[in-house]
């Protein structure tokens, strides 16, 4: 064996690193949900009672997984067409220095730290929302299902808005790359025709780049699911059925909020881990599905 | 006149496309031999078969032997090969992130072939034979891509001649360079005939005809004809060695 | 006559609605920025002193002692997962631009990108059933080792990516050298790409620095000095995820202190990674 091959293997060694760790996790976890479905059964993913307490041991993660869906969703409904009108900006309003000096801080934003999102959501943008969207809302239109509990500032429009900020940065920057590759041909080619600017980015770059869009919404969507702290400090920590979404302003758990908040006091020889580990495992499961089409549709399209 | 390299029967295949056919050529030593031919020719492709580059593509096949004074390269250690071939290429690429000094100590040093000491030496030797001292001696922790197009392909020629070649091969060393630039290195390639054997690549027919002593004309995959070089652009044998350096193809 | 006008007025104001869209958009995703620094500025800088520096933290609800625990921790766990991390990360990265064609690699590849995408907060749970479980304690080095299964997948990948856009004349005038393949790839091509793997690196380093989920159920936190790396530690993000849910102002207070420490820190870095790139 020459020097060639030992570093040849050398380097496939560690990097088989990486594959290992991923079947570990998936073995693992998947070994460490099976004693509580197996007291459960299928009531472990649509049962909505919570209670650790020993002898009366039952765990149901449906309100959390529906946490998870409720605030992704309102971080796209919210993120996505703020980042797709950043994008517009940085594409067709902004010449090559303001194009810079904006995309700079706009990543910033990807460089906060979680938990100093959660600072500032639980103490700051808490009472912002309270006083100009949360009790105005439900002041007028409190008859409505989705803005009828009492507002509180730490509810699910909490946490689906400070994830919509977080999500802003990735989706936002791949739909901006998504928009620069719109070749030049079908922009003036609506223009030659007396398409104004409207005309150009509605019938020419959304249409040429929906894919690329699709991708960037996916990626924003992986990225919303998975995330933690921010969430955990601004959500409200209810459990059981009292974390059903019942409107926007109810307090909730999400499935990684409930394992930030929980995993520390569970009693090791209760199945209380077990079923923190299984709401990971969902997580896990969730977020390589989303993630896996978002990386598709974008190298796809990249190609 | 002594051959330095016997090239036999030598075919290349990348894929299933063959570019070069059946060569035999015998280049002497300490002398320039020129190869010349339109693009896409094979030009470049038979100078990479001889010192084996043609092994880091894995589509490319070589078929056929290069005898390094009687010696098989193909049946050589290829990295003794390289380093006993040296080669230039047609774009200077100085390692960026690298000085003067360690662009040109490089070499020496991945292939251990020299104690610290004794680096100084081979740089300073290395750098005058290219004909790069006097213009670098102050600046040599300076990036090597600092310096000027020109001086850069120098400094990549000073960086072969650190490992001691015998050989010498470049392909198309001047294409990228000024007319001054180019004057310099083709007086530098004229200097160093009397120490190695060199083979250089050229699209550049009057290039050919001032600094070579033979010259190989090929066309498609194939060489045309070979000769002294003076007797070549005189008297070509072949119809189509004529038309090519009255410039009727190209 | 009448129809040219109104549709000029039509596009103007479809125009317009763009322009208004676009640019309002922006403003709202620029505010929550200058927010967050404003509020952390503001509310941080009144925690620090000298002895938010230097103290352990005091009992709590008790406005004495400081963080100094914490940002010992942080610095250790992000050293002791660097160490870890980096190095697999950046061979990881050599082997998938080298040996890229391989079919092994794209499963590699593909386990790298996957990774990249757990939630943080499942490598946690992971290190704690390997490591916390067995060792029946919290402690220092599974928190260094959540961390560094976080870094590697991103190391990996900035190190591909810098690699490939290496010239390959470069690689090749290396080769011609008589280079052995594999000095060729580490001094010559990964030394090119010198500034985009660093960049990579000090991107990685930032996200750890900032990890908490992971961190949870591994390092716990905790209220002492360092005491071996089978102990507890604390850290700056841990610190702050439980200081803010106190219902002491004082320990609020640290929380902010040590969330402007961070932010200080995080944002540096950041800028640095994006002045780096641009000088490329």
């Amino acid at each position: 064996m020459n020097e060639d091959e030992i570093f040849h293997l050398f380097s496939l060694a560690v990097a088989s690193i990486s594959l290992l760790l991923l079947a570990l996790i998936f073995v693992v976890l998947v070994q460490y949900t099976f004693p509580v479905i197996n007291k459960m059964g299928i009531n472990y993913f649509i049962s909505t009672s919570w209670n650790p307490v020993f002898g009366k041991e039952e765990y149901g993660i449906l309100p959390y997984f529906l946490g998870t869906v409720l605030t992704s969703f309102i971080a796209i409904l919210v993120g996505v067409p703020v980042s797709f009108g950043i994008a517009l900006f940085l594409t067709e309003y902004s010449n090559k220095t303001l194009k810079n000096y904006l995309g700079t801080m706009i990543s910033l934003l990807a460089a906060i730290p979680s938990v100093i999102y959660g600072l500032w959501g639980f103490f700051i943008f808490r009472n912002f929302i309270l006083e100009y969207i949360e009790r105005p809302l439900y002041h007028y239109f409190g008859g409505l299902s989705i803005f009828s509990t009492t507002p509180t500032g730490l509810d699910f429009l909490n946490g689906g808005l400070i994830l919509a900020i977080m999500i802003i940065p990735i989706v936002s920057s791949i739909t901006t790359e998504v928009l620069e590759q719109v070749p030049t041909e079908i922009k003036e080619g609506i223009y030659a025709i007396g398409g104004s600017r409207y005309d150009v980015v509605v019938h020419g770059s959304i249409r040429y780049s929906k894919n690329g869009i699709i991708g960037a919404i996916l990626l924003g969507l992986g990225r919303a699911i998975g995330e933690t702290m921010a969430v955990s400090m601004v959500i409200g920590n209810a459990t059981g059925e009292n974390a059903l979404p019942k409107s926007l302003f109810s307090a909730g758990q999400t499935l990684s909020s409930l394992i930030a908040n929980e995993f520390n006091e569970a009693n090791p020889t209760s199945l209380h881990p077990n079923a923190l580990i299984g709401a990971g495992l969902v997580l896990l499961i969730m977020a390589v599905i989303v993630n896996l089409s978002a990386r598709m549709i974008v190298s796809k399209y990249k190609r | 006149m002594k051959t330095k390299i016997e090239i036999r029967n030598l075919n290349v295949w990348f894929s299933k496309r063959q570019v070069i056919y059946d060569v035999n050529l015998k280049i002497p030593e300490q002398a320039i031999t020129a190869v010349i031919g339109p693009s896409g020719c094979g030009k470049s492709t038979l100078l990479r078969a001889i010192n084996r580059l043609h092994d880091l593509i894995p589509e490319a096949k070589v078929k056929g032997e290069v005898l390094l004074d009687g010696k098989d390269v193909y049946k050589d250690d290829p990295l003794a090969v390289r380093r006993k071939i040296g080669m230039v290429f047609q774009k200077p690429v100085p390692f960026p992130s690298m000085s003067i000094f360690e662009n040109v100590a490089i070499g020496v040093k991945l292939n251990d072939l020299a104690k610290k000491e004794k680096l100084e030496k081979i740089v300073e030797r290395s750098l005058r034979m290219a004909a790069l001292w006097d213009e670098v001696k102050d600046i040599l922790d300076s990036p090597g891509t600092s310096l000027s197009v020109g001086q850069q392909q120098r400094l990549t020629i000073a960086r072969t001649l650190a490992l001691e070649p015998e050989v010498l091969l470049m392909d198309e060393p001047t294409s990228a360079l000024d007319p001054v630039s180019m004057k310099k290195i083709e007086e530098l390639i004229v200097n160093l005939k009397n120490d190695y054997t060199i083979v250089i690549v050229t699209h550049d027919m009057r290039q050919a005809a001032r600094i070579s002593d033979f010259t190989a004309f090929m066309y498609d995959g194939k060489i045309i004809e070979f000769n002294e070089t003076s007797e070549l652009f005189r008297n070509p044998k072949e119809e189509i060695t004529e038309k090519y350096i009255t410039g009727r193809i190209s | 006559m009448i129809s040219t006008i109104s549709l000029r007025v039509k596009k103007k104001i479809q125009n317009t609605f763009l322009f208004l869209f676009a640019s309002l958009s922006t403003v709202i995703a620029i505010i929550p920025l200058f927010s967050i620094i404003f509020e952390v500025v503001k509310n941080g800088i009144k925690a620090i002193n000298l002895d938010f520096f230097i103290l352990l933290p005091g009992p709590v609800g008790e406005s004495v002692g400081g963080i100094a625990n914490a940002i010992q921790g942080t610095l250790i766990l992000v050293t002791l997962a660097s160490i870890i991390g980096i190095p697999i990360g950046v061979i990881t990265g050599i082997y998938l631009y080298e040996y890229g064609r391989e079919k092994k690699s794209t499963l590699i590849s593909f386990s790298v990108d996957l990774l990249y995408d757990l939630p943080s907060i499942v490598v946690g749970i992971f290190v704690y059933i390997v490591v916390v479980s067995p060792m029946h304690s919290f402690s220092t080095i599974a928190g260094a080792l959540a961390l560094a299964i976080v870094m590697i997948p991103i190391i990996a990948k900035t190190t591909e990516e810098s690699l490939t856009l290496v010239p390959s004349t470069i690689s090749e005038a290396g080769i011609a050298l008589g280079i052995p393949k594999w000095k060729n790839i580490i001094f010559i091509v990964l030394n090119s790409a010198k500034s985009g793997v660093l960049n990579g690196i000090i991107l990685a380093v930032t996200r750890i620095t900032g990890e908490t989920a992971p961190l949870i159920m591994t390092s716990l936190g905790s209220t002492f000095w360092f005491s071996g790396i089978n102990k507890p530690i604390n850290s700056l993000t841990l610190l702050i995820w439980r200081y803010a849910m106190q219902p002491y102002p004082s320990a609020v207070e640290k929380a902010w202190g040590a969330a402007f420490l961070l932010l200080l820190v995080a944002l540096a870095l950041n800028l640095i990674v994006k002045s780096g790139g641009k000088s490329k």
